[in-house]
């Protein structure tokens, strides 16, 4: 008796997961897979860094060949003469289906036999990836100083070269941005699968040749191309008959000026990004910053597929390589995206356990966080006889951004390395022993990020700079995952970290998932985000056009532009100062002689009000979680005020000395995902919006912004041992020779990895650190 | 020399005088340490209020408590800055002068936290004076009202303590000591040595994470997060300023006129006190409270405790003593290379400073797991727990050297990191609960790193004899 046939499930949707893959940098072979885990016996050792299953693809027939575990994990090649080779990250992308199930929707992945099941074959997907790297572009403001590279519409299974091409660009001149490849399913391997392999990690210069014989030389030997013609209007004919490319603005007293020439310059921030001509920085040379014309291979994109009339789509990026594997920030992209998916608050309903986990999981990233920086350097403390002014940390920039004079954060002799570490550790201990953690109020609220207050500038976590140029919040939801723990005394202490399931509407564990072969640096919790820029993307971009009708600025509170077919006020030069009546500026508070708890109001010539604009992360958050397609009020300064920042709160509504200062519009906040999925809405970033406010080339990322920004990213103390005196030694990630003394960062001081040696031998110099030592010059073997 | 004769009986008063101030800041030390360990016993035994008791407001009385615990910590830190600037050093004892001197407001006891624990906390906090209702409560009582208030307070705290005892207030010893303080005749300028300032402990140092003293911009309410206070003093003003700015803030409030912005102790715990004073809340707190012990201990047969039987729990018991001592070795530690002009002995006092911090969250957690642990062996899921005993288990008081506190640093760290061991490997009834397992794997590790560290430390410092 036959059966009769049962009809297979009806896909509903498809996904690509996960839905934002990063792509590292690297001129080696793909890295191999694997993942971290927390050793339960020894939970303080750095992360276990463990092998996992890994392809071998035929690079004739784009099948997969074979999986094995490799016994380690090489992450660097020595291959000979002194020349290195990191191994480049090239993650996997899984197509997923969402399916009818008599249980409810189901998400499975796409395989030969469901394709089959449906009629279909392979090769009726159809992929489309489109990449740009606009980080000149954004600096220029020219739209022809895009570069893009387009594959469209592939269902073979070879290599496709994504080629960037720019109308700036001398004719003939590409910038490879690496290439993409649709797998091809076998019986063994039946999924689908895709896979980005980024670029080598080159640098790119320009048509016109330097006059400086030693940057000539350079260059000679550095530069991968010359694809870049310079617009004949920008060859500057001075003293040098130099080229002076593109620039930071400056007035006539040399302090920046945004109107120093005839045309608003939309400035970044920070203003340096990009590569100039000898001496840098420009902050310490009369903030002459003559670029060197430089591009890089980084990028960020979109991969779409279609099947059937459904589509799905992930985002792409290419970036530096995660030099410290087994560690993980205190504030990664994924925290930021959670919060989007999520919401600023813990779900009531959260099961205990799977909040302490999380709660465990931001602790244990705080003390992986400090044990990287040299606390008592960031502190702002003399080193070595220096005055802490002249070292990069962020009391050094807090007092240059406010004018006054620098103080220490901490009690000066008060802070060290490895005693806050273990402090850091010990609250972790606490949370593991379901101690209620009373460390919530040290938490800096995301309202106080410019309360330079003692009390203020004390708040976890200190000393590292967030997106809006101050001192660094958790999110909103890290934050009430540690009060909701803090809240819930004498509950259970959690098994472990608990992983969400993958389903159709857990967007969160979609954003979470590695594909199998994909190495754990490719996931968005290997990736900082939150940061002024950031190094895998600038995650500060995403919410430029997030209010339909106008496009911010990334990193305050000024309309760029405006859609008039939306908007029909002119908002440009407008501050946004509040999204719903949550207000998107607070104040920069100072110490008071008269009342150490309270501070008063902190303004500068530069800065009268003394406003800092918040970023925007946290200040959509409620906005994100409540009304993501409907429209909100927004308001904003009723004249265009282009250059100062200005103060609002809610009461001066009600105010009618301050009624007039601000007007109200009413504009719909954009969906943040596209439809069910965790896939960013492409109406917030166009391909190459994700990492336009990055350095170009990257390089600059790890020598411009110092030490202190993103530790366990960007490493500042390695090799750290405990001296005869209970104090904390080691040296300077970037410092040349390992002599056991750290040497005060300096820009100029050659004992330290330079501008042109990350920028020429960034796969030498950039050293991977494995359980906070340097690994193997030759192999990272684990 | 007639002369001579009286002015070695003035000299021999002056002694006397000041042997006694020597003494009241002692005993006024001791009494900020006691209570401050007392309440957070009380503190920590609302968890069990909390989530086994279904009480959801013991989470704000749990609050309160924590708050005042952790100011009584800044207060005690003042107090031992006026010692120091009188020539005295640190004291860390809790008990070392009679109980039958009239200063102690009650005898020490660990208890959890019931109605009539609370009036005994709030009439040792309580202004003797006051003769007007606290403003903190939500429905706060007339004054004919507050009349009957305090007697039933009184005979409440009168019950708790015994009836060999008769509750007090602390703040007669604050009004003996600046009796002393204030009058020039009674108290030689000289004793003052205004050196000891930056010596002393500061906020700075002290007072992480927590807000300062306000000094005049805002009105302070028990919902509030502690305010810690740490005075530096180098004059005999500044000495009474600062008592007199934690007097107010705790235990007298009428040193401060008008009435201090802060929120004292006493309008704290009264917030407590008026909560579960209402119908039928005392009674089922405590039924639930009859769960925990009063005056734990890890040693049998001694009057008036409660010895925990099961062996898991005591062995955990007597690892929450151990780190409970480690804890006030290292305030007292701190303290001293705090002071030192030494700069070999002042390299360590950042470390000795997270080390205290981190030994304050070892005792918090330690509390926490032992008041979920079972007090006997058969105890049932819902039977009587145990709790953690606060027994000073070593003196308080450091050795004569540094390189000798750092000996007994290590001594008392490498036994923490045993007693770990012997609970992560033990089974059956000589096993601590499960829940308990995460943590002390953490703490061995830690425990193996500072191991680490104060070796390193002692390979740095010259031998005895030395550096004395």
């Amino acid at each position: 008796m036959s059966e009769t046939p049962t009809a297979p499930p009806t896909i509903k949707s498809l996904r690509i997961l996960p839905p934002f893959a990063i792509a590292r940098l690297g001129s080696g072979a793909p890295l191999d897979s694997y993942r971290v885990e927390v050793d339960e016996e020894r939970p303080l050792d750095f992360r276990t860094i463990v092998p996992d299953t890994t392809f071998v693809v035929d690079e004739r027939t784009g099948a997969i060949t074979s999986s094995f575990v490799p016994d380690s994990i090489t992450f660097r090649e020595e291959v000979g003469d002194g020349t290195f080779h990191i191994r480049k990250v090239a993650p996997f992308l899984e197509l997923w289906a969402v399916a009818e199930a008599p249980t409810g929707d189901e998400l499975v992945p796409v395989t030969l036999s469901l394709l089959d099941d449906h009629g279909w074959t392979p090769e009726d997907l159809r992929w489309t990836v489109e990449v740009a790297n606009r980080k000149v572009q954004r600096r220029t403001g020219l739209d022809a100083d895009a570069v893009t590279a387009h594959v469209r519409e592939i269902s073979d299974h070879g290599p496709h070269e994504l080629v960037g091409t720019s109308a700036s660009f001398v004719p003939g001149g590409t910038i490879p941005f690496g290439s993409v490849r649709y797998l091809r399913p076998t019986d063994e391997f039946p999924e689908i699968r895709f896979r980005f392999t980024p670029a080598d990690g080159l640098i790119y210069g320009s048509d016109v040749e330097e006059q400086d014989p030693d940057l000539r030389d350079w260059e000679a030997k550095h530069l991968a191309g010359r694809p870049y013609a310079v617009p004949k209007d920008k060859v500057k004919d001075r003293a040098t008959d130099t080229w002076y490319h593109w620039w930071i603005p400056v007035d006539a007293e040399g302090s920046e000026d945004p109107w120093s020439g005839r045309d608003f310059q939309d400035e970044t921030l920070p203003a340096s990004l990009f590569a100039i001509v000898p001496p840098a920085p420009p902050w310490l040379h009369d903030n002459v910053a003559v670029s060197r014309g430089y591009f890089d291979d980084a990028c960020d994109g979109i991969v779409e597929v279609t099947l059937g009339g459904l589509t799905a789509a992930a985002r792409i990026t290419a970036g530096p390589p995660a030099l410290v594997p087994d560690a993980l920030f205190v504030r990664s992209l994924a925290d930021d995206l959670e919060q989007v998916i999520d919401g600023p608050e813990v779900d009531p309903l959260e099961p205990p356990d799977v909040t302490l986990a999380r709660a465990e999981e931001i602790v244990r990233r705080a003390f992986e966080t400090v044990r990287f920086m040299n606390v008592a350097v960031m502190n702002g403390e003399p080193v070595q006889g220096r005055p802490p002014l002249s070292l990069d940390t962020m009391p050094a920039e807090e007092a240059f951004d406010t004018d006054r004079l620098m103080r220490p954060v901490m009690a000066e002799g008060t802070v060290d390395t490895l005693s806050v570490m273990a402090l850091h550790q010990q609250v972790y201990a606490a949370l593991r022993g379901g101690a209620a953690p009373w460390f919530v109020r040290l938490l800096r609220s995301p309202l106080a990020t410019g309360d330079f207050t003692d009390d203020g500038r004390r708040r976890m976590p200190a000393l590292m700079c967030g997106a809006d140029g101050n001192y660094l919040a958790l999110t909103y939801r890290q934050i009430d995952t540690i009060d909701r723990v803090s809240r819930e005394a004498g509950r259970r202490p959690a098994a472990g970290s608990v992983a969400p399931s993958l389903t159709p509407r857990n967007r969160t564990a979609q954003m979470h998932h590695v594909a199998v072969g994909s190495p754990f640096s490719s996931s968005p919790a290997a990736a900082i985000a939150n940061c002024c820029p950031g190094l895998e993307v600038d995650f500060r971009a995403v919410w430029r056009r997030v209010l339909e009708g106008i496009t911010l600025r990334e990193y305050d509170n000024l309309v760029l532009d405006v859609d008039p077919a939306v908007t029909p006020i002119d908002l440009r030069g407008h501050r946004l100062l509040a999204v719903g009546g949550v207000s998107t500026v607070s104040r920069m508070l100072s110490p008071s002689p008269a009342d150490l708890a309270a501070g008063v109001v902190l303004r500068s010539n530069d800065n009268p009000e003394g406003v800092v604009s918040l970023e925007w992360s946290n200040a959509f958050a409620e906005v994100l979680s409540t009304q993501q397609g409907t429209t909100v009020q927004c308001t904003f300064t009723s004249d265009a005020v282009w250059e100062d920042r200005v103060w609002w709160e809610r009461e001066d509504a009600a105010d009618p000395h301050r009624a007039d200062a601000a007007i109200q519009v009413e504009l719909k906040v954009r969906t943040f995902f596209d439809g069910d999925s965790a896939f960013i809405s492409r109406a917030l970033a166009e391909p190459g919006e994700l990492t336009q406010g990055l350095c170009s080339p990257w390089q600059n990322d790890f020598r411009e912004c110092s030490c202190y920004y993103w530790a366990s990213a960007r490493p500042d103390f390695v090799n750290v041992e405990t001296t005869a005196g209970g104090r904390s030694e080691g040296d300077n990630w970037l410092q040349k020779e390992r002599t056991g003394t750290y040497v005060p960062d300096d820009y100029l001081d050659d004992r330290l990895v330079l501008y042109d040696d990350l920028m020429g031998e960034w796969e030498r110099w950039l050293r991977f650190q494995v359980g906070g030592r340097d690994a193997d010059s030759s192999r990272e073997d684990l | 020399m007639p002369g001579a004769l009286e002015a070695s009986a003035a000299e021999a008063a002056a002694s006397s005088v000041r042997e006694q101030l020597l003494a009241d800041l002692a005993i006024l030390a001791e009494i900020e340490h006691s209570l401050m360990v007392q309440y957070l016993y009380a503190a920590y035994s609302l968890d069990v209020a909390i989530t086994v008791g279904n009480f959801p407001q013991a989470g704000e009385w749990q609050q309160q408590l924590l708050t005042v615990a952790r100011e009584e910590m800044g207060h005690l830190m003042t107090v031992q800055n006026a010692r120091r600037l009188v020539g005295a050093e640190p004291t860390f004892h809790r008990e070392q002068f009679p109980y039958d001197n009239p200063f102690y407001p009650f005898p020490m006891a660990f208890e959890p936290l019931t109605r009539e624990v609370t009036a005994k906390y709030v009439w040792a906090e309580m202004d003797p004076r006051l003769d007007q209702p606290p403003r903190p409560a939500n429905e706060p009582p007339g004054e004919a009202d507050w009349q009957l208030l305090r007697q039933q307070v009184y005979e409440e705290a009168k019950a708790s303590v015994g009836q060999r005892h008769t509750p007090g207030h602390v703040a007669t010893l604050f009004e003996a000591v600046f009796d002393l303080l204030a009058d020039p005749a009674l108290t030689d300028a000289t004793w003052f040595d205004p050196t000891t300032f930056g010596k002393q402990a500061s906020w700075d140092a002290w007072g992480k994470g927590l807000r300062p003293h306000p000094l005049d911009s805002e009105l302070d309410h028990p919902d509030q997060p502690p305010h810690v206070i740490v005075e530096q003093m180098g004059t005999r003003t500044e000495a009474l300023a600062g008592l007199r700015l934690i007097a107010a803030q705790g235990e007298a409030p009428h040193f401060q006129q008008p009435r201090p912005p802060l929120a004292s102790h006493f309008d704290r715990f009264f917030r407590v006190y008026y909560e579960i004073s209402r119908p039928r809340v005392h009674e089922r707190l405590a039924a639930v409270m009859s769960r925990l012990p009063t005056n734990p201990t890890t040693v049998r047969g001694v009057a008036d405790t409660t010895y925990i039987e099961h062996p898991g729990s005591r062995r955990l018991a007597a690892l929450s003593d151990l780190r409970y001592h480690l804890l006030l070795v290292n305030l007292g530690h701190a303290l001293r290379t705090g002071a030192s002009e030494d700069p070999i002995v002042r390299r360590t006092n950042g470390y000795l400073l997270q080390r205290s911090f981190a030994d304050m969250f070892n005792v918090k957690t330690l509390a926490c797991e032992l008041f979920r642990a079972p007090l006997k062996i058969d105890s049932t899921a819902d039977g009587p727990m145990a709790g953690p005993p606060f027994g000073l288990t070593g003196s308080p008081d450091l050795p004569a050297s540094d390189r000798a506190c750092w000996q007994l640093q290590r001594k008392l760290n490498l036994a923490s990191k045993a007693l770990c061991e012997q609970l992560l490997t033990a089974t059956g009834i000589e096993a601590p609960p499960a829940s308990a397992l995460p943590y002390l794997r953490t703490l061995r590790q830690l425990d193996v790193q500072d191991d680490e560290r104060i070796s390193a430390i002692l390979a740095g410092l010259p031998p005895d004899g030395v550096d004395e």
